[in-house]
């Protein structure tokens, strides 16, 4: 349940018709309860696509007050989907300028829902997918082939991720600390379960907002206990919410969400570093190969 | 006198711009007032992603329209999800496994709502780590003020397991519920998803599960070939004994389990091949019980034939020791649901894959016998669409079952099929809530745009 307007799905301009009323028969008209007219929908899920021009029932949030015949911007969640819809008000402000929108539209739920993961994430990159391989092993899991057919190949569900690792060469770190290349863990099971999770291909372009281990919600129990078998290996990441990859075309919106510098280009991990300082003769990016010293 | 039918695709007016694979639905009828009806699918809370709690389908006028009402925790989705009403208290009782979960394992909940119209989200009273696919069913056990809801959910991974409780409107998040695992024999290393349960008034309970004996083919390379036997259990008391489910053996071991059909042998898919339909093939068991005669009891399960996957029915008139020979067979029927009316007439629904390439067609039946011939099934076709449109968003196109019970005489049902509205596509008649035009047979949002057909869940109601 969004818990503040800036959460809220379903935003839209909006004129009070009626105080007390409802036109959805599980909302009880009552003081907490009104119908609105949507004037204008600022931001809402796909499937509610369409709703300006019709009127619905707003169940108003504690404390809040509308006059007849107000308009404001309301900031909602679903409530009850029937013939009409009936929303659950977080807030609502003052309805304002046209020309004082755009200052506003950093503030959308879209945008902050960005914003959050990106604060949560430890690194984000952009660069390219230039492999996706099975994950590493165990002994004991590679010896399947050998067993007999009376002997499962381990747990077998529908709902098993297929987890697949996506190598992304870095050229660009926008937060955090990343090695030229990363590892990406990604379900490629196309299961109901991971309809959500973004899949991909060798040769993507994009921005990946990596987390170590992999939690597909927030912070739980089973879920922290998940993320010690799932990417937990160092250098391993996944990217299992939608927001978490953003495609090239929408590098736009990734410059947006990073103006207060230039991106870095890929950083060599310390590990990586104190090795490449035992190897004098290797290679960094950005640096052109050195000569070969003569005898 | 001929039947009845009411045909009532369920997405509500509201939604007319959703485009979701609204699939794998359930059914819940409260036998206290059929008005009242909740239905399920993989349709995602509206509100988006970021939602915290899957909606229902909600009736309150005998599935002539439909609300949603997000009250089911875990995430804006469920990735299994079965509802049944209790008897005594009319709760609503529904099995879950959480899209909040770890990434690498299910998560089970079995949770409770006193109202199913509140916006209260559901209370959790079983939290589980590793089982699949939990299939919800309630009986009354007891009578008068002494009745209490029985709720039997069975799943699996990775032993066939029945999750009970004798009283679960009393049950509470750490007590109420016990787990009763009903294999007895060696597998191969871990059963079907599919347990399924059926319930008399009496108290006489039964399962029925795939015992997986072997596997050919790759998993990860969707050819696995299961080969298993139908197992039925019974218990006469509805698991209130020390020893759970073992009142029906198997003359051939002294085992408790029926074996009603060995070595029976399906595809296990890990993704839905065009030349299936779309839809992920992973067997399918369904298990009714005559409310006049516990005795008397149904079982449908799917095997090949051959090369072909074939549904079978069989019925057992004494409490599952012998069974007859198949009632009636349907070559690629899928999904099937069993129930038994009040007058002791079994009714089946399923979903048959018909034709090849492009002219291939999901064609969803409602089919009925009667008590004293059950080997004669009326047919009533529900919907027939193009196999290959829409296409599917993910697995399972259609699910991976669909639902038929009963109340009195009448029987209740949910499947998910094309919402394309083409009449030709329905040919007994259908309801829309949401925009559409029979004519130019396209769906439109609020606003009148052009929506893009999708995979909608469609209640019914026959009566007899």
């Amino acid at each position: 349940m969004a818990a503040s307007k800036a959460e809220a799905p379903f935003v839209f301009e909006g004129s009070v018709k009626s105080l007390k009323a409802s036109n959805v028969e599980a909302v009880p008209a009552d003081a907490r309860s009104v119908v609105v007219q949507v004037d204008h929908v600022r931001h809402a899920p796909r499937a509610m696509a369409g709703f300006a021009g019709q009127e619905i029932t707003v169940r108003l949030a504690p404390g809040e007050s509308l006059r007849a015949g107000e308009q404001a911007v309301f900031f909602a969640e679903g409530l009850v989907f029937g013939d009409h819809l009936a929303v659950q008000s977080l807030g609502h402000d003052p309805l304002i300028a046209q020309e004082a929108r755009a200052a506003l539209a950093g503030a959308s739920p879209v945008v902050q829902k960005l914003r959050n993961r990106i604060e949560v994430a430890q690194a984000v990159v952009s660069g390219q997918v230039s492999a996706v391989r099975s994950p590493h092993q165990p002994a004991a899991v590679a010896a399947k082939g050998r067993r007999s057919a009376a002997v499962p190949e381990g747990r077998i569900s529908e709902h098993a991720p297929f987890w697949q690792d996506a190598v992304i060469s870095v050229s660009q770190v926008h937060k955090g600390r990343a090695p030229k290349q990363v590892v990406v863990r990604f379900p490629s099971s196309t299961d109901v379960r991971w309809r959500s999770a973004p899949k991909f291909k060798k040769g993507q372009k994009g921005t990946w907002l990596l987390h170590a281990g992999a939690g597909v919600g927030a912070a739980g129990a089973p879920r922290a206990a998940a993320a010690k078998r799932v990417g937990a290996a160092p250098g391993v990441y996944t990217a299992l919410d939608p927001n978490d990859f953003q495609p090239s075309s929408e590098s736009a919106v990734v410059k947006a969400m990073f103006p207060a510098g230039a991106p870095k280009a890929a950083k060599v991990s310390p590990v990586a570093a104190a090795r490449r300082r035992k190897k004098p003769a290797a290679r960094t990016r950005g640096s052109k190969p050195r000569a070969k010293r003569r005898a | 006198m001929a039947a009845t039918l009411l045909l009532v695709d369920m997405i509500p007016n509201s939604l007319s711009g959703e485009s979701e694979q609204d699939s794998e639905p359930m059914l819940a009828v409260n036998p206290n007032n059929p008005q009242q009806l909740v239905g399920t699918a993989f349709t995602p809370n509206p509100m988006g992603p970021a939602s915290t709690l899957a909606p229902v389908f909600v009736s309150t006028d005998g599935g002539n329209t439909w609300t949603l009402n997000a009250i089911v925790p875990g995430g804006d989705i469920t990735f299994d999800i079965t509802v049944a009403f209790g008897p005594k208290s009319s709760n609503l009782y529904a099995g879950i496994l959480r899209m909040d979960g770890p990434p690498d394992d299910t998560q089970l909940n079995i949770l409770r709502a006193k109202n199913f119209q509140s916006p209260a989200p559901m209370q959790v009273l079983v939290d589980r780590i590793g089982p699949d696919q939990p299939f919800v069913q309630a009986a009354l056990g007891g009578s008068g003020a002494a009745a209490k809801d029985r709720v039997y959910v069975g799943d699996n991974l990775p032993q066939s397991t029945v999750d009970y409780s004798l009283n679960a409107a009393a049950a509470t998040a750490t007590s109420g519920f016990k787990q009763a695992f009903v294999e007895s024999r060696p597998n191969a290393g871990q059963n079907g998803p599919q347990v399924r349960t059926a319930c008399h008034p009496g108290g006489v309970t039964y399962v029925a599960f795939y015992g997986w004996r072997n596997q050919s083919g790759s998993w990860t390379g969707n050819t696995l070939i299961v080969t298993a036997d139908v197992v039925v259990v019974r218990d006469d008391s509805g698991g209130a004994g020390a020893n759970p489910f073992r009142d029906l053996v198997d003359p051939s071991d002294g085992l408790p389990g029926r074996l009603v059909a060995k070595g029976v042998k399906f595809p296990f898919r890990r993704n839905g091949k065009a030349s299936e339909g779309q839809q992920r093939l992973g067997g399918d068991l369904t298990i009714a019980v005559n409310p006049l005669d516990s005795a008397v009891v149904y079982l449908g399960f799917t095997g090949k034939v051959g090369s072909k996957l074939t549904l079978h029915v069989r019925r057992s008139t004494d409490s599952g020791q012998t069974w007859s020979a198949d009632l009636l067979t349907v070559p690629f029927g899928i999904n099937p649901s069993l129930a038994v009316n009040d007058l002791g007439d079994p009714a089946l629904l399923y979903q048959q894959l018909t034709g090849t390439g492009a002219s291939a067609k999901w064609v969803t039946h409602f089919r009925q016998a009667t008590a004293g011939t059950p080997s004669t099934w009326s047919d009533l076709v529900l919907s027939s669409h193009p196999a290959s449109k829409p296409a599917k968003a993910f697995d399972p196109y259609l699910g991976d079952y669909a639902y038929l019970t009963s109340h009195g005489h009448g029987y209740y049902g949910i499947f998910s099929a094309s919402n394309e509205p083409d009449l030709t596509h329905f040919p007994n008649g259908v309801t829309y809530q949401r925009k559409h035009n029979f004519t130019t047979k396209t769906l439109t949002n609020l606003a009148g745009a052009t929506v893009p057909t999708s995979i909608d869940p469609f209640f019914f109601k026959v009566t007899p």
